[in-house]
């Protein structure tokens, strides 16, 4: 499976703009930085929605009113790490081919982000009334689980 | 006792070696760390965001606040006790490294700003301005304040790590 995404990676690996991250001693870090904050302001909407599914958080409101409020900033942080995820990947592109935490990061993140897009989408937005607790807890399970390995796995990159 | 010789104590203490010798510790710590920022800063994010009128504008500020505050004290204890061990792990590093005193520097003024906002007037009579479209300019500020120092917080935090 990895292997045939080889040619993806070594065209990554050659793009110019992976070569001006890795060549500055500044890039890496501030992209990295970035890519942090995108985390945060992403985590902690989808934190707030989950909570609210499992009815342990923001009780007071419903739970299609949060995710209409929260969910642009859940979007927006989402675009701000792939942006800058894939500008760190370019600068070291081969080296993630080989990383055993970077490899289990994009297990977790393909089906983190299908998983955001359809099931979590479609039970966030079900009418108040028809929404199972078991959708709920489903929701809320598989996404934190998926995206807290996720960001486990980044982190992991560095020390594999 | 100068605070870099009580780097140095720190340095040599079992905690500080274990830390520093497992392969695993780390890592692992620095992943918690990381995850508990998502909870903790991630949610403070929000409730800054309803300070300064910019989302769930139509919820009460105070229903919202305090339904926030629970799980980003919770996220905020995690990231303490991981924290002090990651820096226990390197002190020394730690103390001559200036990302890692703007964190300190900034953490203090995140710290200031709740300690002020919590003692103002508007703060203790939400209940007054909790449902208006257009929350008071000190709410505002306070909001302001906490999400720059928390970002100073992660930026500095991020690049603790890198020698310049």
């Amino acid at each position: 499976m990895w292997q045939l995404l080889k040619p993806f990676f070594q065209w990554s690996d050659s793009l110019w703009v992976g070569h001006l991250i890795a060549g500055n001693t500044w890039a890496f870090p501030v992209v990295e930085t970035i890519h942090i904050l995108g985390l945060t302001v992403m985590f902690g909407a989808m934190i707030l929605i989950d909570l609210r599914l499992v009815g342990l958080g923001m009780r007071k409101e419903s739970v299609s009113l949060l995710t209409r409020n929260l969910e642009p900033y859940m979007t927006w942080g989402l675009i701000v790490m792939l942006v800058s995820g894939f500008l760190l990947f370019s600068s070291e592109a081969m080296k993630c081919y080989v990383n055993d935490g970077f490899r289990l990061k994009m297990e977790l993140l393909v089906p983190a982000v299908l998983f955001q897009f359809t099931f979590f989408r479609w039970v966030t937005r079900q009418d108040e009334v028809k929404r199972s607790s078991a959708a709920g807890w489903a929701a809320c399970v598989l996404s934190t689980v998926l995206w807290m390995g996720v960001g486990v796995c980044g982190r992991a990159i560095g020390f594999v | 006792m100068s605070i870099l010789e009580i780097c140095q104590w720190l340095q040599q203490t079992p905690i500080s070696v274990s830390i520093r010798e497992s392969v695993l510790m780390f890592p692992l710590i620095e992943g918690t760390h990381l995850l508990a920022l998502g909870l903790s800063t991630g949610t403070i994010v929000v409730s800054d965001l309803r300070m300064m009128g910019l989302v769930l504008k139509k919820e009460s500020a105070s229903d919202v606040l305090h339904q926030i505050l629970p799980w980003a004290i919770a996220g905020y204890a995690v990231m303490i006790v991981t924290g002090v061990l990651l820096f226990l792990s390197e002190p020394v590093k730690c103390y001559g490294n200036t990302s890692f005193r703007y964190k300190l520097l900034f953490l203090l003024l995140a710290g200031i700003n709740v300690l002020v906002f919590h003692s103002t007037k508007v703060y203790r009579r939400m209940d007054e301005w909790q449902n208006a479209d257009n929350p008071p300019r000190a709410a505002k500020l306070a909001g302001v304040i906490s999400l720059i120092s928390w970002g100073v917080v992660i930026i500095a935090g991020r690049t603790t790590a890198y020698h310049f």
